[in-house]
């Protein structure tokens, strides 16, 4: 397996199982204050700020635990970076890759570019909910808090994959992933089920029970949460068992290598 | 051949699911039958002639009658009526809020209070009644309703315009045969709802009622003659007036109800009123009533409350000492089936028949009173023994309220009458009252419930059709590309040569066989469903055996042929809008539909952008294969999929979507609410016509004027544009000069018709306007429509500048002379299918099969790297890429000639919503565009465009309910004069209404229906060779018209399923009903317009094909 392959599945695996921790922390936190969480978002207009920060700051949390467990290095040398990083100007023709990680001089200026892409991220999530349909103006800071969220919930576990700096860039060609890649194809698999999950709450804005909580975004956003959880659970869990099964393990370069083996045999078709 | 087997066999399946609605509409919208039986005569007269009658100063009916206990005063007729004649004043939508702002009446029903007594004390009676309508609350069944004391049936809500004769027993009837000389005024309907021949005086006056936009020619006529009749000549040539106003509906219409013509109309009609009473003898009663009132945007149809209560005044000068001719109860509510009862006892005739309804409590004087309520209760009794259903069904309905059926009640109400019989004293009439009224209420209940009796076999072979039907679309579809391809490439004798020829003759045979049974048993219904049905088992099983025979290379060769994206997206999309069709079992979904469409409008085109790499083959992705294989690294930039080309597709097709999504969230604004949004508000009554506008509106006018005017101006100027731009050079033709300069043209006239309609109020006095009003419209229609069929017609306007587009077009090669060199080869790519090796020197530059495929936002894109491939046929140079472009110019002229044709019924505020939609379309055809023509047929661009169509339904400001149906766009096709059904041409100003109200209604439909080959043809990349005889893209286009219809049948289908499924919901005369009825209208719409789209598209090509030959041979 790629040494990067291997790291970045070890980071998403920190990442996973702190989600899961998190959201485990939440769900005992919401049993208590959930319909008083409703009441405020009915009454105020507003997250609680206490959530808001929760789950903002969870994730954040999260992204500095994983650095400090396991630091993107990889081979040869380099130092330590909380995202993975390419020189993204040297990307353009295929025939001629070569990657670079980052050095410790560009920590800062990446910095700058990750904060960059967080405020795009948002403003690009925020931008997307109003066109699906969000209110414009009545809602505006419940629907900023939740694609502040959402944007965590979505792009932070595409860091582990892709480059922080261009995350967008790289969703506008989502469809173009080469999921052979495990990596990639986690990231996807990820990608879309937070965005389904999101957009599955939806369904029950519409209907006429006129209870508190089918008002948006809540619907969305606990759908969002549960998918995220679910998500994480599944992950942690298949890692695990991979881990520590050996019975697993064959099963697991089996896929692999028929993956491998699979595009083999199909250029031999073509 | 295959395409009129293609055709007809759409056309045959469309048909199919158009026959099945039309037998669950049978089913589900019928529900009483009529019983011809008529009233009468009278008990007293009668028997004063056969036995011994008593002198009529007799308070209740003699012994003798006894005989027949209360079955035998249905007949009973008032014997001292009190009132010889009878004006009745039927003010439309009088709502009862609005007798408070009629001066004469408010006074003289006490101050306007509901409850009115004796006025001043003086020698006058007047009351006055809440009048509740039920629903539909349509004038048609309203009149129906009013006259003969029944439930109007629904199904006579969707032929209101078309009003049939009434056949059952009604008031007008009993006056006739009482020998009543009728008088009537005012609305023709009344004279297409009761024969000539009932109304014997001199004075028939009906003027058309279709004009809702014209508020005075009605009353003023119906007010003159009114002078007349009551001057002394005349007064004793009518017993009966009848006059109906229509001056506050039409003005209900037009500008709703607090717009100061209101006001004005208001008044004129008092002071008709106040005329007839002033002028009235002091026998007469004078009933004032409405029939319907009108919600707060002036229209009416539905059941909300403001539509269903009206006000009913009953007045007479004469006043005995010490019993008036009547009494009013205390604040009441009555039916309005309660006014036939009550008017024909007051005149001395029988109830009519059919009539359910009760005698005004406590209205009529007391010593008559009880008799009145035997009789009536007798009468309604002798009427429902007709239906043992409702006797039986009233056991259940009615178990836990009290525990008796109808047949028990009228024991009871007959042991009360024995008994009041035999001692008429108080408590016993008490009795009688108490029980009958009870009584009467619940016939009234159980008949609500009870007519709307479905015919449940009806319903289920209308939905088993319907269900067939697109069942047999669907695997038609899904299959018919593989045969197709094996029939072209075996041509010798085949199984698929029967089919090509039994196919099309399948609606022949449908034809046929209705005929035989219509000669047979004169019912054609019978055999409309029999032919039908045979025609789809044989279909099925005909088709059956030719997918059985072949099932194995069809289903190999399906599956290889397609990519993987084209199933996942597919199966995604069509998941998605079968969610959407089965949300309509719940009816929270069917009222926010639109926004619900919208979302998934947004969400299909979504999955599309995200989902399909837009790499032509999959060669790229092999290669890249390969360098995964031997160097897999996550850093390597390249392990995504990308080349410059896909980058550039994909940044085309994101930006396209999210102009897209832009589109779809600004046409929100245009949605019009229904009663059920609870938190929706129409700020500015954007469906209302410019002329119906509030006068102070001012700034909002000028700037609706301007909005619209100014999105009409840049759409047409940028379709020329576009067609100028893409090398389309007009030739002097008159087809290419009509597509040129018509559709500026008609912007002109459409911004000087709506500066004209916008004009402040003048009431229709300046005399040249409202000439001109008529006129202009007529002129536009008429250009509009000649100009469309020049253009369908010969179909092709620019490639007679083809021949010299080589020229041009080889003088930028220049520029491009790299991308030309590289044509040859690509051409023989092509045919070899694709390697790898081809493509490892091709990926430092452009890769030729690449052009940037989102025209219409980057247009100048497009000429550095359009792709020329030069052909010599017979010396002409051809270029292939304006191949295309004849193709979707000629579908670009159609559809906005018929954009422009449309854009003068709609409403001014609703027309830069139908511009939104051409360039949602525009959008979608960039988002949807393949790069090869043999998936440009996919199910997610069908969806997609199936989507459009119905989420604009909404966005151009319509809603599935009756109320918002836009008459008015009937009117302001001028000419609304001449309406009237005795003009010879009467039918053709009738068929330009009704045409302009679904043009109106159906906007989207029509618009997504006509342009649906630009999918097809606006996008493919101009490498084929094949494109130049268009035939593979003809028959995609097909298919894909074919998948559009079998989407639409599946919500149809869906949408019977829910109104069936809910017949004895709550909310299904509010909300299913009426989705199924418009989605079955708007399903016949769609299916013509894409017949007719289909139709088109055969012409171009043959038009085009015929042009090809010609050159040839040149």
């Amino acid at each position: 397996m790629d040494p990067l392959e291997h790291v970045t599945q070890r980071r998403e695996f920190i990442y996973s199982v702190t989600s899961v921790l998190f959201s485990l922390v939440t769900f005992a936190l919401l049993q208590s204050g959930l319909t008083g969480l409703i009441s405020h978002i009915t009454a105020f207009q507003e997250l609680p700020l206490s959530t808001f920060v929760w789950l903002v700051g969870a994730e954040w949390l999260k992204v500095g635990l994983v650095h400090l467990l396991s630091p993107a290095t990889v081979g040869h040398g380099s130092g330590r970076t909380p995202f993975l990083h390419v020189n993204s100007k040297s990307a353009a023709p295929p025939g001629s890759r070569k990657s670079s990680t980052v050095t410790s001089f560009s920590k800062v200026l990446e910095f700058g570019g990750i904060c960059w892409q967080t405020i795009l991220c948002c403003g690009v999530c925020h931008i997307f909910m109003v066109l699906f349909g969000a209110p414009l103006l009545s809602k505006f800071v419940l629907t900023a808090q939740f694609s502040i969220i959402l944007t965590g919930w979505m792009f932070v576990p595409l860091t582990f994959t892709f480059p922080a700096k261009d995350i967008l860039k790289q969703v506008i060609y989502f469809s173009t992933w080469n999921t052979k890649l495990t990596s990639v194809l986690r990231a996807k698999l990820r990608f879309i089920s937070t965005i389904g999950g999101a957009m599955a709450g939806v369904v029950l804005i519409p209907l006429d029970w006129d209870r508190p909580w089918q008002v948006w975004p809540v619907p969305t956003l606990f759908s969002a949460f549960l998918t995220v959880f679910a998500v994480n659970t599944a992950f942690s869990l298949y890692t695990l068992l991979n881990q520590f099964y050996p019975w697993m393990k064959p099963s697991t370069s089996r896929v692999s290598s028929s993956s491998a083996g699979g595009n083999n045999y199909k250029t031999k078709n073509y | 051949m295959s395409k009129v087997e293609n055709v007809s066999v759409v056309a045959f399946l469309c048909f199919g699911m158009i026959v099945g609605a039309l037998v669950f509409s049978r089913g589900f919208l019928l529900n009483r039958q009529t019983i011809h039986e008529t009233a009468g005569p009278c008990l007293h007269s009668s028997q004063r002639s056969l036995h011994i009658r008593p002198t009529e100063s007799e308070p209740h009916l003699p012994k003798t009658v006894g005989d027949h206990g209360l079955d035998g005063m249905a007949n009973w007729c008032n014997p001292t009526p009190p009132f010889p004649k009878l004006i009745l004043v039927l003010v439309d939508a009088l709502r009862f809020d609005f007798v408070q702002r009629m001066q004469f009446l408010s006074e003289i029903t006490g101050k306007g209070n509901s409850s009115a007594g004796h006025h001043k004390g003086g020698s006058l009676t007047s009351c006055v009644f809440k009048f509740l309508a039920d629903p539909p609350t349509t004038t048609m069944q309203r009149l129906k309703a009013l006259m003969t004391g029944t439930m109007p049936t629904f199904i006579d809500a969707s032929a209101n315009f078309n009003s049939y004769e009434v056949e059952e027993d009604s008031l007008i009837y009993q006056l006739y045969s009482a020998g009543k000389r009728i008088a009537f005024l005012g609305d023709d309907t009344w004279i297409s709802l009761f024969p000539q021949k009932y109304f014997k005086s001199r004075f028939v006056e009906a003027h058309p009622s279709f004009n809702a936009w014209d508020l005075d020619t009605v009353d003023k006529a119906v007010n003159k003659t009114m002078q007349e009749i009551f001057l002394t000549p005349h007064k004793d040539d009518w017993d009966i007036l009848i006059s109906h106003l229509l001056g506050v509906d039409h003005c209900g219409h037009r500008y709703g109800p607090s717009h100061p013509e209101m006001a004005r109309k208001l008044h004129e009609a008092d002071s008709i009123i106040k005329h007839v009473f002033n002028s009235m003898s002091n026998d007469t009663l004078l009933v004032i009533f409405g029939d319907h009132g009108m919600t707060a945007t002036g229209d009416h149809g539905g059941d909300s409350k403001d539509e269903t209560e009206s006000a009913v005044i009953f007045i007479s000068k004469q006043f005995y000492k010490y019993n008036s001719p009547f009494q009013c109860a205390a604040e009441l509510a009555i039916s309005q089936i309660d006014l036939v009862p009550t008017i024909a006892l007051l005149l001395g005739i029988p109830i009519p028949y059919s009539s359910i309804g009760q005698v005004i409590p406590a209205f009529l004087q007391n010593k008559i009173n009880s008799d009145a309520i035997a009789a009536n209760v007798a009468q309604v009794n002798k009427y429902i023994q007709n239906f043992p259903s409702m006797l039986t069904t009233s056991e259940k309905t009615t178990s836990n309220v009290d525990n008796s059926n109808l047949i028990q009640q009228y024991k009871l109400i007959q042991e009360a009458y024995e008994a009041y019989k035999s001692f008429p004293n108080l408590t016993s009439r008490e009795k009688l009252r108490k029980s009958s009224e009870m009584y009467l209420k619940q016939v009234k209940s159980v008949a609500v419930s009870t007519w709307t009796q479905f015919n449940l076999p009806m319903i289920y072979t209308g939905v088993c059709i319907t269900f067939l039907s697109v069942t047999s679309l669907i695997i038609y579809l899904s299959s018919v590309p593989f045969i197709l391809r094996r029939r072209s490439s075996i041509t010798s004798n085949y199984p698929a040569k029967v089919l090509s020829w039994l196919l099309p003759s399948l609606s022949h045979w449908s034809v046929l066989c209705t005929f035989v049974y219509h000669s047979i048993s004169s019912s054609a219904l019978l055999g409309i469903i029999v032919s039908t049905i045979s025609g789809l088992v044989v279909f099925l099983l005909f088709y059956g055996l030719i997918l059985f025979r072949m099932y194995k290379r069809i289903f190999v060769g399906y599956y290889y042929s397609r990519s993987r994206e084209y199933y996942f997206s597919s199966f995604i999309s069509v998941g998605l809008y079968v969610f959407t069709c089965l949300a309509m079992f719940s009816n929270s979904f069917t009222v926010y539909e639109g926004y619900m469409l919208g979302f998934a409008l947004s969400l299909v085109s979504f999955i599309e952008v995200a989902s399909s790499s837009r790499t032509t083959t999959t060669t790229i992705r092999t290669q890249q294969g390969f360098n995964f294989a031997s160097s897999s690294s996550l850093l390597a930039p390249d392990n995504l999929l990308q080349t410059l080309a896909t980058r550039k597709i994909l940044k085309c097709s994101w930006s396209c979507f999210i102009i897209l999504l832009i589109l779809v969230r600004i046409s929100f604004i245009f949605f019009r609410c229904r009663e059920e949004q609870t938190t929706c508000s129409e700020e500015f009554l954007l469906h209302k016509q410019l002329a119906s506008l509030p006068e102070d509106w001012l700034v909002h006018k000028y700037l609706r004027y301007g909005v619209s005017l100014l999105a009409l101006a840049i759409f047409v100027v940028s379709f020329r544009h576009w067609m100028i731009y893409r090398c389309c050079k007009f030739s002097k033709k008159p087809r290419a000069i009509i597509a040129r300069f018509i559709p500026s043209l008609l912007v002109v006239l459409l911004g000087v018709f709506w500066a004209l309609q916008g004009l402040p109020y003048i009431s229709c006095n300046a005399s040249k306007i409202p000439l001109l009003m008529n006129y202009l419209p007529l002129v536009y229609q008429v250009v509009t429509v000649s100009a469309i069929l020049c253009v369908s017609w010969k179909p092709i306007c620019c490639i007679g500048h083809l021949k010299h587009l080589p020229y041009t077009n080889f003088s930028k090669l220049g520029r491009n002379q790299r991308v030309v060199n590289n044509s040859s080869k690509t051409r023989v790519e092509s045919s070899r299918s694709t390697k790898p090796e081809n493509y490892t020197n091709g990926v430092g530059h452009h890769p030729p099969d690449h052009p940037p495929q989102h025209k219409p936002l980057q247009p100048r894109s497009k000429l550095n790297t359009t792709i020329v491939f030069p052909f010599d046929i017979g010396g002409i140079q051809f270029c292939d890429c304006s191949n295309e472009d004849t193709y979707s110019s000629c579908f670009l002229t159609l559809a906005s000639l018929i954009t422009l044709l449309l854009v003068q019924v709609t409403s001014t505020g609703i027309v830069p919503a139908i511009i939104l939609q051409a360039y949602v379309l525009v959008c979608l055809v960039g988002i949807f565009q393949k790069p090869s023509v043999k998936n440009s047929d996919s199910w997610s661009s069908a969806v997609a465009w199936t989507l459009t169509s119905q989420y604009f339904f909404y966005a151009t400001g319509h809603q599935p309910i009756f109320s918002a149906i836009p008459w008015d766009s009937a009117f302001v096709g001028g000419g609304g004069g001449d309406l009237a059904a005795t003009s010879p041409g009467a039918w053709l100003s009738w068929l330009r209404a009704g045409l302009a109200v679904i043009g109106n209604l159906h906007v989207s439909q029509v618009l997504t229906s006509i342009t649906l080959p630009l999918l097809i043809h606006w996008s493919v990349d101009k490498r084929r060779v094949e494109s130049l005889m268009g035939k593979s893209e003809r028959q995609m286009a097909y298919i894909l018209y074919g998948k559009y219809l079998a989407l639409h049948g599946l919500k149809l289908l869906v949408c019977m399923g829910c109104a069936g499924w809910h017949r004895r919901h709550l909310m299904v005369w509010k909300i299913f009903a009426p989705k199924f009825i418009f989605e079955a209208v708007s399903f016949i719409i769609t299916s013509s317009v894409s017949l007719l789209g289909m139709v088109f598209l055969t012409r171009v090509s043959y038009c085009h094909q015929k042009y090809l030959d010609f050159s040839q041979t040149a």
